[in-house]
C-alpha cells in the first residue's frame, strides 16, 4: 500500500511539473508572435534619444561692413570690411509636449506613434572660425561686427528653415524610432500626425 | 470519485486544460500571457535585435547627416595671401618647365584665380575690394549599406563600425536680388558662368579641408549613439573606418 501511495504522490507531481513546464517552455522560448518588450522602457529610451538634436545645418555665411560720408563731395568716411563666420543651426524635436506611444490591441506588431513638432534648437556662432578677407579705411569697432554677427543668426535660421531643416528633423526622428521599434520586434510603425491634424501617416 | 484519484489525476488534467487554452489563445491573439520581465525571470533585457536594426537600417541607404551652407568669395577665396603674385611671375619668367612644376597647388589656384578675375574686369589690385559671393550647397553623409555591427564579449559590448563619410552631393545655387546683402558689380551672364564653373571644379577639395567629412562622420556617430543609448549593451564602441583611397573627393557640382 506505502508504494502504491507513493507512486501516486510521484505520478501527481510529475503532473505538475509538466503542465507547467509545457506553458512556460513556450513562453521561454518565444512561441508568442508579439513582441516581448516592455513598452515603458522603449518609452523612456525613445525620448531620450529625441532629446538630441537630430539634424544639423553648418553655414559659412560672409558679413559686409561698409560705411562712407562724404561732404561737399569729398569723403570723410569710407570704411570696408567682409568677413567670414561659422554658424551653426541645429534642430530637433520639443518632447515636452505631444509625444505619445499607442500600441495596437488588435495587433500586437503594430504601434501608432504621435511625434511632437520640430523646431530649432541651438543656434551657435563659431567666432574662433572668422576669416577676414579685408578691411578697407577706418577699423570698424569690436560691437560693430559683433553686432553685424549677431544679425547673421536669424538670417541663417531663417534659411535654414526654407531648406527644410524642420521636415529634415522630424524624418530623422522617425527613422530613428523605426529602428528603434522594429528592432524590438515590431513591424508596422504608423506616425500620427500632430494634434489638430487628420490621417496616418505610414 | 475519491480524493486520490481527484489529486492523481483530475486536477493536474484540469490544470493542464486551462493552460493549454491559455496558451491557445495567447497564439491566436499573438501576445505573451505575460512578459518575463515582470516576473523578474530576466534582469537585464535587450530591446534591440542588431540583425533586424542592420535589416532596417540598410533600407535607408544613405544617411544624410550635414549640410553646409557654404557662402564662397569669388576671387579673395581662392587668393591665399601667404602667396606672393610677384614670386610666381617671377618663378614663371626665369624658371624652366610646365606651370605645373614650377608652381604649388595654392600658386597655381592663386594664379588661376587672379587671371579670371583681371579678365571678367574684377578689380584685384592691393586696396581692391570687388567681389562676388556664390552659395554652394554641399551634403555629406553616409553609405548605410556599409556599416557593420558586432557583438562582443556574449553580446554586452557593441562595436559599431562606420562606413567612411563622403560628400553626396554639392550644387550651386543662383544669386536672388532680395537675398544678396553685398556690393554689386558688374557682370555679364557668360562671366556669371564663368565664376560659377571655376568655383565648381575646386570647391570639393575646400570643403574637404574645412572639415566636411569630419563633421558628418562625428553627426553619423551621434546618430548611433543616440540609436543605441540605452539598449541594454553594456559599452557601445565606434570604429570609424578611413576614407577609401578617391572617396573622400566629392563629386562634381550639378
Amino acid at each position: 500500500m506505502n508504494v502504491g501511495k507513493g507512486r501516486a504522490k510521484l505520478d501527481f507531481a510529475l503532473l505538475c511539473f509538466l503542465s507547467l513546464l509545457v506553458p512556460a517552455s513556450a513562453l521561454l522560448t518565444g512561441c508568442s508572435r508579439g513582441p516581448a518588450v516592455d513598452m515603458g522602457s522603449l518609452e523612456t529610451r525613445v525620448r531620450s534619444v529625441l532629446e538630441l538634436p537630430t539634424v544639423e545645418y553648418v553655414y559659412r555665411d560672409i558679413v559686409y561692413l561698409g560705411s562712407s560720408r562724404s561732404f561737399l563731395f569729398f569723403k570723410t568716411l569710407d570704411k570696408k570690411l567682409l568677413f567670414s563666420v561659422r554658424i551653426r543651426v541645429r534642430a530637433g524635436l520639443d518632447m515636452k509636449e505631444g509625444f505619445r506611444i499607442i500600441p495596437d490591441d488588435m495587433n500586437p506588431r503594430r504601434v501608432y506613434i504621435r511625434l511632437p513638432a520640430s523646431r530649432i534648437l541651438q543656434v551657435d556662432a563659431d567666432e574662433k572660425g572668422i576669416h577676414q578677407y579685408f578691411q578697407r579705411g577706418e577699423r570698424f569697432g569690436r560691437l560693430e561686427y559683433s553686432a553685424a554677427i549677431e544679425e547673421v543668426k536669424p538670417r541663417a535660421v531663417e534659411d535654414a528653415r526654407k531648406r527644410g531643416i524642420l521636415e529634415k528633423s522630424e524624418e530623422n526622428a522617425k527613422t530613428l524610432i523605426r529602428g528603434i521599434f522594429g528592432a524590438a520586434g515590431f513591424t508596422r510603425i504608423d506616425f500620427l500626425p500632430p494634434r489638430g491634424e487628420e490621417g496616418i501617416r505610414g | 470519485m475519491k480524493i486520490r484519484t481527484f489529486l492523481t489525476w483530475v486536477l493536474p488534467l484540469i490544470l493542464l486544460l486551462i493552460l493549454a487554452i491559455l496558451l491557445v489563445l495567447s497564439g491566436i491573439l499573438g501576445r505573451p500571457l505575460f512578459s518575463l520581465p515582470a516576473l523578474g525571470l530576466v534582469r537585464e533585457e535587450k530591446v534591440l535585435s542588431t540583425d533586424l536594426f542592420l535589416e532596417e537600417i540598410r533600407k535607408l541607404e544613405t544617411l544624410h547627416t550635414l549640410e553646409y551652407v557654404h557662402k564662397t568669395v569669388f576671387p579673395f577665396d581662392f587668393l591665399d595671401p601667404a602667396v606672393d603674385y610677384r614670386r610666381i611671375i617671377d618663378r614663371l619668367r626665369t624658371g624652366v618647365g610646365s606651370t605645373q612644376s614650377l608652381l604649388t597647388p595654392r600658386e597655381r589656384e592663386y594664379l588661376a584665380a587672379r587671371n579670371l578675375a583681371v579678365r571678367l574686369g574684377v578689380n584685384v589690385g592691393d586696396d581692391a575690394a570687388e567681389f562676388v559671393v556664390v552659395t554652394v550647397i554641399a551634403r555629406a553623409g553616409l553609405d548605410l549599406a556599409r556599416i557593420g555591427l558586432e557583438t562582443r564579449d556574449n553580446g554586452r559590448r557593441l562595436l559599431v563600425s562606420l562606413p567612411p563619410p563622403r560628400i553626396l552631393e554639392i550644387s550651386l545655387e543662383d544669386a536672388k536680388p532680395d537675398d544678396y546683402p553685398y556690393p554689386d558689380i558688374k557682370l555679364n551672364p557668360a562671366a556669371w558662368r564663368d565664376i560659377a564653373e571655376f568655383i565648381e571644379s575646386r570647391i570639393g577639395p575646400r570643403l574637404v579641408e574645412e572639415g566636411i567629412l569630419e563633421a558628418a562622420a562625428a553627426g553619423g556617430e551621434d546618430f548611433f549613439r543616440a540609436l543605441f543609448s540605452r539598449s541594454g549593451f553594456h559599452s557601445v564602441e565606434f570604429l570609424r573606418r578611413p576614407p577609401d583611397h578617391g572617396t573622400g573627393d566629392p563629386p562634381s557640382a550639378d
